[in-house]
């Protein structure tokens, strides 16, 4: 199985941070309250072991919007939170352009857009520094138990793979909502970005 | 702010469109705004007035934003056309400065709106 080296895994760590620096930005740009990241996590597992890593109990609901994306790399993303707080998420999204009574109504397209500009947010950063390009499918949304929701992410064929999965966890504290931003990778893209990895190494150091 | 402004939102989604309208209605009340959610509508739609501004998403069920600038460059040769995404990318912001576009990053804020509706003419023209 490919690994990476503690240099290699230190770049990527650093890079996902700074992606994530972008998206806590973006995101505590729509809510205006400021948004609270841990140190990211890189771990290799496949998809089912992902959702006990999240300790999140199996009969909690949790939505999620994810991702595919392609090009330098390819992989699917995914935002996810508490589903009995994602009003409180869109009420501080929508604050005054949509009356209070018809939050409800506009709860899936709000969440679908917060995880589009999270999402794109992480991997613009990624390939700004690698000079190259990534695209991205439009945002799907998802709601159910863990599994649901991230059994979902992606292509069926890929969900016993193991994968790398580089997770951030993030929270709003003033409204005590929390969520995770999970980006998953198959063991190709793996290499490919070790390639890329090991490329900038070498150009920083000359 | 009194002066007329005709603004195009083109935006797959409702929320992104419904806050720019927001931002528009309560800085220029007297606008005309149109919407539309993917290419396909928008050059369906029979727009006979000069538009002054166009806002539009990049990552669109359809042609994607950028090819369809590009489509509406022609029609409104004078509208002051941005592309306003979550695709932050250099890649993507030299493409759309190539073709005289402006580039606006995603979220939508008051400040990032206001910025766009108070220029006027085409980019780099």
């Amino acid at each position: 199985m490919l690994k990476l080296t503690d240099l290699q895994l230190d770049m990527l760590t650093e890079l996902f941070n700074l992606g994530m620096g972008n998206a806590a930005s973006a995101l505590s740009e729509m809510v205006t309250e400021e948004v609270k990241l841990s140190i990211p996590k890189i771990l290799f597992m496949d998809k089912y072991e992902l959702t006990k890593v999240l300790k999140i109990d199996s009969s909690d609901q949790i939505s999620g919007v994810s991702q595919n994306f392609q090009g330098m790399i390819l992989g699917q993303a995914l935002l996810t939170f508490p589903t009995d707080k994602s009003l409180e998420l869109i009420r501080l999204l929508l604050q005054d352009s949509v009356p209070l009574e018809n939050l409800t109504e506009f709860e899936e397209e709000a969440l679908t857009e917060v995880g589009n500009i999270i999402i794109n947010a992480g991997l613009s950063s990624l390939a700004d520094i690698f000079e190259d390009e990534i695209t991205s499918d439009l945002p799907i949304f998802n709601t159910g138990s863990c599994e649901d929701v991230i059994g979902n992410t992606g292509p069926t064929s890929q969900k016993q793979q193991t994968v790398l999965h580089l997770q951030v966890d993030f929270s709003i504290e003033k409204e005590n909502i929390k969520g995770y931003v999970i980006y998953l990778l198959d063991l190709e893209s793996i290499s490919v970005l070790a390639n890329h990895i090991d490329n900038y190494i070498q150009k920083i150091s000359c | 702010m009194n002066e007329n402004r005709t603004i195009l939102i083109i935006d797959d989604s409702r929320v992104s469109r419904m806050m720019v309208k927001s931002i528009a209605r309560q800085n220029y009340p007297e606008a005309r705004i149109f919407e539309t959610a993917n290419a396909d509508e928008t050059l369906a739609l029979e727009i006979t007035c000069e538009l002054t501004h166009i806002i539009c998403d990049y990552n669109m069920p359809g042609m994607d934003g950028l090819s369809l600038c590009k489509e509406l460059q022609k029609d409104h040769p004078s509208s002051y056309i941005t592309l306003l995404t979550a695709n932050i990318q250099a890649a993507l912001r030299n493409k759309a400065q190539d073709m005289g576009i402006n580039f606006t990053k995603k979220p939508v804020t008051e400040e990032r709106i206001l910025s766009i509706l108070s220029k006027k003419g085409r980019k780099n023209a």
